[in-house]
């Protein structure tokens, strides 16, 4: 390593030199670095844009500045008199992490990747197992690391709330077509998952850096507020950051946007390649992310549309035949093969329950407001005109 | 400390991560263990070369760890140019130069502090004395001024001078 020491000489030197405008600094600046870097640093001093940009991000280093050191000095009190326990406690994570390697290495090595049914609700451990939750039943899953219980009450998987600083390791929910389930974070973080959908979550958060999820599919967030700690949906190309709020997100593989509905508080919504173009959205609006053109349009909306799925509503509104068969595909777990092309472009509105209405009754339904022939074998539905 | 050096050591992090929230929470990071472990050291050179080695190692590992993986294919960061000794000198040094820069000019008063920065930007007397639309006597005698002043604040230690402000 350098002696920093004479690097913060030569620091003083090269200041008083540029301030006074002379040239004693720069010449120094050859002994100790390339022409290369020599170039740099005097272009980054004195190069106006440079200059101009380091004083912004000062100013907003600066604003931010008191609330650091609060922060800092807040956790130090809490932690006062503990000091004794951390070390040990580092001592046994050490070990820990030691033997989970050797474990890894020795005994489980040669593991393969397993493959999620397309039936069951599956979750993914963060050592590579995959479980089959039966989401009617009571039970206690327990994960590789024993402190890890999870908890499946009817409906809902949930994890033990509690701080962690070590690394984030993640668990993978997956919900299969035609059901619905629910999972809440260590957080405290209630996140209803609709049909067809997966999401990635840290077992549990890392205390001090931002909670991050990845969706693909749908989904309704209840996100805990935490000002510390921003909590962050990815999807596909998009970032959705939020505080502490209420909000759907639909992101499905065949869909042409995704789009986030939000119904309480408030959440940023940028484009992952442009992290600094956000869009604010605020309750009752909708933010529709092109795939293909990726940006970012803003509506007013109903929001009851988009979250009446986490009761088992499907709501229709004014909405494409095609669009509807996609929806009832998912929410029934069905194949639907429709060769009525005039019935595509028709526009429907219309609400269903999935527990109560079986997919036979909603078809039969829309029948009665244009007429079109199907017959359903097995779980293929075949539509007529 | 805190105050003097958590935002030069944030914009040296920046350099590493380019990401203005990432390089706070590093900061913040090395400043809670010293904190925690009250790690006192023998002079404030020696503070600052901690503080801007472990910003440095820090910073690495983080752009090593699986969160930032992503992140950095996209802005196709070398990390091996990163953890060169040349770059991390190169950074203290342009980090601590800019850092005594601005505030050797904060310690002058807003009209002298024009007439200096105009003077770095390589502007004439004439020039800038046309810029304010003063005398280039004036001008003259503003600089010697300033000049003065700032020979003495760099002389002693700008880091002390500054806590003395502060105190």
């Amino acid at each position: 390593m350098i002696g920093l020491e004479r690097i913060f000489k030569l620091s003083r030197k090269l200041a008083s030199s540029i301030l006074n405008g002379d040239g004693d600094g720069t010449q120094e600046l050859q002994s100790s670095f390339s022409k290369k870097d020599k170039d740099y640093i005097l272009k980054d001093l004195t190069v106006k844009e440079k200059v101009l940009e380091r004083k912004r991000l000062r100013k907003e280093l600066d604003a931010g500045k008191e609330g650091q050191f609060k922060l800092i000095t807040a956790t130090n009190k809490r932690k006062f008199g503990f000091g004794y326990a951390w070390r040990i406690a580092a001592v046994f994570m050490m070990m820990l992490g030691i033997s989970y390697f050797f474990y890894n290495q020795l005994v489980k090595a040669p593991q393969e990747e397993m493959a999620v049914k397309d039936n069951v609700i599956s979750l993914r451990l963060e050592d590579g197992r995959i479980l089959e939750i039966d989401p009617n039943k009571n039970t206690l899953i327990k994960g590789p690391n024993e402190d890890n219980v999870i908890k499946q009450v009817p409906g809902t998987l949930k994890y033990a709330q509690k701080n962690n600083l070590g690394i984030a390791v993640y668990n993978e929910l997956y919900v299969p077509y035609g059901k619905i389930y629910a999972v809440e974070l260590s957080d405290g973080t209630l996140v209803h998952l609709n049909a067809g959908s997966s999401l990635r979550y840290p077992v549990n958060f890392v205390r001090g850096r931002p909670r991050e999820v990845y969706l693909t599919g749908e989904a309704f967030f209840s996100v805990t507020k935490d000002s510390l700690q921003p909590f962050y949906v990815f999807s596909d190309g998009l970032g959705v950051k939020v505080l502490g709020t209420k909000f759907n997100i639909s992101s499905y593989q065949g869909d042409p946007d995704i789009s986030t509905v939000l119904s309480e508080g408030s959440v940023r919504i940028y484009s992952l390649a442009e992290p600094g173009n956000a869009t604010l959205l605020t309750p009752g609006h909708k933010a529709s992310w092109d795939r293909g053109q990726k940006n970012i349009s803003v509506s007013e909306v109903d929001v009851r549309l988009y979250t009446g799925w986490i009761n088992g509503e499907m709501v229709f509104k004014s909405m494409p035949f095609e669009r509807i068969v996609e929806k009832l595909e998912r929410s029934y777990n069905v194949e639907i093969v429709n060769n009525d092309r005039k019935l595509n472009k028709e526009i429907f509105t219309a609400t269903f329950h999935v527990d109560i209405e079986s997919i036979e009754k909603v078809l039969d339904y829309i029948k009665l407001e244009r007429h079109f022939n199907y017959t359903m074998t097995n779980n293929k539905i075949i539509i007529n005109p | 400390m805190f105050d003097t050096l958590y935002t030069p050591l944030c914009l040296f992090a920046h350099k590493y991560l380019e990401n203005i929230e990432d390089s706070r929470d590093v900061v913040q990071d090395v400043f809670l263990k010293i904190w925690q472990k009250k790690i006192v050291f023998q002079d404030k050179t020696a503070i600052k070369a901690y503080l801007y080695r472990a910003v440095r190692n820090k910073c690495l590992d983080f752009l090593k760890s699986s969160y930032s993986q992503k992140q950095k294919q996209r802005l196709g960061l070398d990390i091996k140019q990163l953890e060169d000794d040349s770059f991390f000198a190169r950074e203290v040094l342009l980090t601590e130069t800019s850092e005594i820069i601005e505030n050797a000019l904060n310690t002058l008063s807003l009209k002298y502090r024009k007439v200096i920065k105009l003077a770095m930007d390589g502007l004439s007397n004439e020039q800038i004395a046309e810029h304010l639309q003063v005398s280039i006597n004036t001008i003259k005698s503003q600089k010697k001024f300033a000049y003065k002043k700032l020979r003495i604040v760099l002389k002693n230690d700008v880091f002390h001078i500054f806590m003395l402000l502060i105190l």
